[in-house]
């Protein structure tokens, strides 16, 4: 049974690239920024239908968003440059590069955010980050030989 | 290079992203904050639309599902919810980014989705084993 959880994980790192690969790919031909806007405008619809299937309605999440602290709603612009800057690096180069670099930054804030709330690090992250980083270095150095090879 | 830091410049933002979803989250429930992200950020473009400039190309013939990117963003975080209850984050996240390195790789070596094609190149195979370990490692210890 765990292996369908893992297969749902698998599966959901597939799907964020296949959906960024799309857009940025949308995005050549309507521009960044609309890319972003079609990308947003689905998702929000999606969401609302998944929102209605799974709870039926939204009326006690509305009340809750009173109490929610203003800057938990920065999502949404964060959300856009997201969308923006995927769309602008993506086809200019190898994907797995694009995934490697985003992560690498996607870490760092992360533990920052961590470190910010009293979450301590373990070993294992620090140790596991490096080797990433590593590979990642390796495998840019190698295409960056083989393209001057060419 | 200048490509490099920009997507961890962009990696930063969605580790913020991470942080602010998730609290709105916990007021609400997941979905909701998705639904709720994805309508400011629909109003966020929407407003710097008519502002900003950006290089676009009629020429360019894309299938309809290229644009149907964002429905499978909504998609991704009912598989997200569902492992991350029971395999809890860490190990989550560790098989989410195992699974963008496996998809991203299967996309450059046969150029799919129009992307440019990068035959697999075996000398990438130690970083791609160091790649593998290191999420070993930010998983198990």
């Amino acid at each position: 049974m765990e292996i369908l959880f893992v297969l749902a994980a698998f599966i959901a790192g597939g799907c964020i690239i296949i959906s960024s690969t799309l857009n940025a790919q949308m995005a050549k031909r309507v521009g960044a920024y609309k890319s972003a806007l079609i990308n947003n405008v689905l998702a929000a619809f999606t969401a609302l239908i998944i929102l209605i299937i799974l709870y039926g309605g939204f009326s006690r999440e509305v009340a809750a968003l009173k109490i929610a602290p203003l800057w938990s709603l920065a999502g949404g612009l964060l959300a856009v440059a997201i969308v923006v800057g995927s769309n602008i690096i993506i086809p200019k180069i190898p994907v797995v590069h694009t995934v490697l670099f985003i992560f690498s930054g996607q870490f760092l804030i992360g533990i920052l955010i961590d470190a910010i709330n009293n979450i301590p690090i373990s070993y294992g992250k620090v140790v596991g980050f490096l080797c990433i980083i590593a590979g990642l270095l390796y495998n840019v150095y190698v295409d960056k030989a083989e393209s001057k090879a060419i | 290079m200048k490509i490099g830091l920009m997507g961890a410049g962009v990696g930063g933002l969605i580790a913020l992203m991470i942080h602010t979803n998730g609290t709105l989250g916990n007021y609400t429930n997941v979905y909701f904050s998705s639904f709720v992200v994805h309508i400011i950020a629909t109003i966020g473009v929407l407003a710097i639309l008519p502002i900003v400039k950006s290089k676009t190309d009629e020429t360019v013939e894309l299938p309809f599902y290229y644009y149907c990117g964002g429905i499978l963003g909504s998609l991704i975080i009912v598989l997200n919810n569902i492992s991350f209850k029971e395999l809890g984050v860490s190990v989550t996240v560790a098989l989410v980014f195992f699974g963008q390195v496996v998809i991203s790789l299967f996309i450059d070596s046969y150029g799919l989705l129009n992307m440019k094609k990068i035959p697999f190149n075996k000398r990438k195979i130690p970083g791609l084993l160091l790649i593998t370990i290191g999420v070993f490692a930010m998983t198990l210890m």
